[in-house]
């Protein structure tokens, strides 16, 4: 492990007057594009500031409870909504490493038929085969990739994999970067257990060992663009968790670049920082897209403990291709039961008390849905305004999913199933699928989340619809780059941090190449 | 914003018991535990959560004609009446009704799950007190491990 001593700057919230930094390069956010751009830059020999809206946290600072976690690591206590017919909460990591502390570490290569999609969209030359197959063995041997077995996939995980066996479907053991997980069912909450390679823990770390800075709790509020170029970055410090009593805005910081500046503050980040920063195109902020989910909840007749193992261990592809849907082990806290399952009172607390004998498992779907995504009018700080409501057909296409997973955990010996549908009975036998197949499909009783966002800045070459450019630069601006999900030009249907951390690679490789040939030259 | 009047945590720490009331195995959310877990909710959460906090638990309090035909405030019904109001909030056709619900839900639920009494009652493993750090430094090299 990297020791504090031994590593590069790291200015953490100050109030102490204004503070200015040089360097060649400055990446705004530390999730799994910033992290990966950074760290690709750094290895190169570039000195990079690294800015960070959240806070700094080690393992041991991590919080065991879920309030904890929306407290401590997720961007602004997970009140971020969609805003539509129906609200959907948005959840999002904020603090050094990004999403990938609160993430289940779930690593899944691109698929091909995406990579096709995004040669057709002019993309090819950036993003050959060759080159991702390289990145993707690269990260998956750097982070310790290794698929769940055994205790790890605790008996919900077990019991899907035995389900999805039983009905011949499609399953395996998920892919995870946590080397020797401890299965405590804690992802949610950062795994205090040290085990997850959240990149707080890993890239981070090693950019400042190589001379980097990281600007912590550092809200970056415009990127500064003169005569066509970016020049560096703006913004203030802001203390994370501060109580009432505490001042949260702290001093303010500029950084100067040599030679660019990467976006990577997640796609309900980078498409409003641009905006605020004056930077005009027709599809900037549009395009928002996602991979939203829900869950089922099987009640068995012995006790399952999904708290028990990792949080995701098991998933399934069966119906990837036809329905665009991707099927997960999924446990959740006995904090999130309460919510999670419909109704209040007398018959609500007689259901959680089953919390024990239950297993969830979820949908997630390859939403065909776009959405807008702008700053807020109440200023930097304030959560962005999201536009964003699944069309019908993700709705049935969710349906299709939860109606699978209901069959499933019939056929590992569920009694009932809770689907959490509005309209429909709050539990289910498995005599009454035909219900759930004709559930509403009216988005508003159907308890959707948003993980899995994409676009906002997309990539391609059509200038019209994609904000960065073959180039990879943002179309307009020298040395300005987008490296996070908000540049990816379609869902993929799969789990994206792989995806993300890939492409950020590759375009900071090419960066750095690029500056070394010209300087050479 | 100034702290929440003492009367409105006391209306939402009731709200949260007729939400949460327990069975004979397993103990439900008692406006003692709900008071000052509410206190820090409020005193730390942003003013967002706060505010849609009050305003699903004043929704609550008054939606009672939309559900058991009353005009007189939920926390001023009878057990039973209160029950069914309860209830019938949870499955109201009314989206944003149901969404208050779901917020007095999920906000009740951090302080149910958690609690040490009720994990134990379904041999959940219990939480360590949260380690509340407004920003750390990375950990030195005397504390951090090899
Ligand atoms: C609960 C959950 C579980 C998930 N599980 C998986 C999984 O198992 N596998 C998988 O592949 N994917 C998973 N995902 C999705 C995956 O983690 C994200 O897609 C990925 O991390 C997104 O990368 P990013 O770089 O775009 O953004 P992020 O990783 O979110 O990083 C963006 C960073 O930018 C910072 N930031 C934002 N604005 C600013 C600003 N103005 N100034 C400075 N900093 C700023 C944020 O604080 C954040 O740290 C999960 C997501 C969630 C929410």
């Amino acid at each position: 492990m990297i020791r504090a001593r031994d590593l590069g700057e790291h200015l953490p919230f100050q109030t102490d007057g204004d503070c200015e930094i040089e360097a060649d390069y400055a990446v705004v956010g530390s999730g799994a594009g910033g992290a990966a751009a950074a760290l690709t830059l750094a290895r190169a020999g570039y000195r990079v500031a690294l800015c960070e809206s959240g806070a700094w946290r080690e393992p041991a600072d991590y919080p065991s409870s879920f309030f904890g976690a929306l407290r401590d690591l997720c961007a602004d206590w997970g009140t971020l909504f969609s805003r539509g017919r129906s609200l959907i909460p948005v959840l999002q990591g904020n603090c050094v490493g990004g999403t990938t502390v609160i993430n289940s570490a779930i690593m899944v290569r691109l698929p091909g038929d995406v990579l096709a999609e995004w040669q057709e969209l002019g993309l090819g030359d950036v993003f050959g085969e060759g080159a991702f197959d390289r990145v993707q063995d690269e990260i998956e041997e750097e982070l310790g990739v290794e698929p769940m077995a055994g205790p790890q996939l605790g008996t919900s995980g077990e019991l899907m994999l035995a389900a999805l066996r039983k009905l011949k479907m499609e399953g395996h053991a998920m892919r995870r970067a946590a080397p020797g997980c401890e299965g405590r069912g804690q992802c949610l909450q950062g795994c205090s257990a040290g085990r997850k390679s959240s990149l707080n823990l890993q890239w981070v770390p090693e950019t400042l060992s190589r001379g980097g800075a990281l600007l912590s709790e550092a809200r970056v509020e415009r990127v500064r663009i003169k005569d066509g170029r970016a020049l560096g970055v703006s913004g203030h410090f802001r203390r994370v968790g501060a109580r009432r009593e505490q001042p949260r805005k702290g001093s303010r910081f500029v950084i100067h670049t040599k030679r660019g500046v990467l976006l990577a503050a997640s796609s309900t980040g980078t498409a409003p920082l641009l905006q605020r920063s004056g930077y005009r195109h027709a599809a900037l902020g549009r395009n928002f897209m996602a991979q939203p989910g829900a869950g089922i909840l099987g009640v068995y007749p012995d006790a399952v403990h999904m708290e028990r193992g990792t949080t995701q261990g098991v998933a399934s592809m069966q119906l990837r291709e036809s329905h665009g849907v991707k099927l997960e082990s999924l446990s959740i806290p006995l904090e999130i039961l309460a919510a999670r399952v419909a109704g209040a009172g007398v018959g609500h607390a007689d259901l959680l008390e089953r919390y024990p004998h239950m297993a969830m498992w979820a949908a997630a779907v390859r939403a065909e849905a776009r959405g807008t995504i702008r700053p807020s009018p109440l200023g930097p700080s304030a959560p962005p305004t999201l536009r964003y409501e699944p069309t019908r057909g993700d709705t049935q296409r969710l349906r299709a999913g939860i109606l699978e997973l209901a069959r499933l955990h019939f056929a590992a010996g569920a009694q009932q199933v809770l689907p959490g549908v509005h309209g429909l009975p709050t539990r289910l036998g498995p005599d009454q699928l035909d219900l759930l197949a004709a559930a509403p499909l009216d988005n508003r009783c159907w308890t959707w989340v948003l993980t899995h966002l994409f676009g906002g800045c997309v990539m391609g070459a059509d200038k019209r619809h994609a904000v960065v450019g073959t180039d990879l630069c943002v179309r307009g601006v020298d040395a300005l780059h987008v490296v996070d999900a908000s540049c990816l030009p379609t869902t993929l249907g799969v789990n994206p941090q792989l995806t993300i951390m890939s492409v950020a690679r590759l375009v900071a490789e090419r960066l750095a190449n690029e500056t070394t040939n010209r300087s050479t030259g | 914003m100034k702290p929440p009047a003492g009367y409105l945590l006391r209306m939402e720490a009731r709200v949260l018991e007729a939400i949460f009331p327990g069975t004979t195995d397993v103990p439900g959310l008692c406006r003692e535990r709900a008071l000052p877990f509410l206190a820090m909710f409020h005193d730390q959460s942003p003013r967002t959560l706060r505010l849609a906090l009050h305003a699903s638990a004043i929704a609550f309090v008054m939606a009672t004609p939309l559900t058991v035909g009353a005009l007189r405030p939920a926390l001023l019904l009878a057990p039973e009446v209160l029950a069914r109001h309860t209830e019938a909030c949870a499955g109201h056709r009314v989206y944003l009704l149901r969404q208050a619900l779901l917020m007095l839900k999920t906000a009740g639920g951090f302080c149910w799950g958690a609690d040490q009494a009720v994990r134990s009652s379904m041999s959940v493993a219990g939480y360590k007190p949260d380690p509340l750090k407004a920003g750390c430094a990375p950990a030195t090299s005397e504390e951090s491990g090899p």
